[in-house]
């Protein structure tokens, strides 16, 4: 059976509502060797 | 090195500025990239990560009268302690706990190699709607 398409779209949003949670930017100091 | 963070699935760009001592990393919406993941290539490189600025967008946990940001997408979890010149925003953080905040901040350098797990807050805001 094939989903709706509104399901499809419910499916997607949660996805990406769950996935935005994150690192947007990262200025990293690397003074010094190892 | 900026090539091998770029290698990394979720980094939009990395530029490397060797005369400022600095890798200025930008990450795509929907990444999963983890703090560890960008380490172990700047280590690989022979540099020493240093302290870390950082905007990142993640779940406001309230744990007794600790504050933690949770990156769900990774489930990466970061103390919150406050800018020493933002003390006040403890508080006003704890009204968004179980919402999504974009928080700019500090993560301070790496000890023995262990992977900090704390954020010091400079400010933050409401995350953006999608």
């Amino acid at each position: 059976m094939r989903p709706h398409a509104w399901t499809v779209l419910v499916g997607l949003l949660l996805a990406t509502a769950s996935a935005r949670a994150e690192f947007r930017r990262v200025d990293l100091t690397i003074f010094g060797m190892d | 090195m900026s090539v091998g963070i770029e290698k990394i699935a979720g980094v939009e760009s990395a530029k490397v500025e060797l005369n400022t001592g600095t890798a200025k990393i930008l990450l795509r919406s929907g990444n999963q990239v983890r703090y560890d993941q960008i380490l172990e290539v700047v280590r690989n490189n022979a540099f020493t990560p240093e302290e870390a600025k950082v905007e990142a967008l993640g779940e406001v946990v309230v744990s007794g009268a600790a504050l933690q940001l949770k990156l769900r997408g990774t489930n990466q979890i970061y103390a919150l302690v406050a800018d020493p010149h933002a003390r006040d925003l403890m508080d006003e953080i704890k009204k968004f706990a179980g919402k999504v905040i974009l928080i700019e901040g500090a993560i301070p350098p790496p000890k023995d190699k262990k992977v900090p797990t704390v954020i010091r807050v400079k400010s933050f805001k409401p995350a953006p709607q999608a």
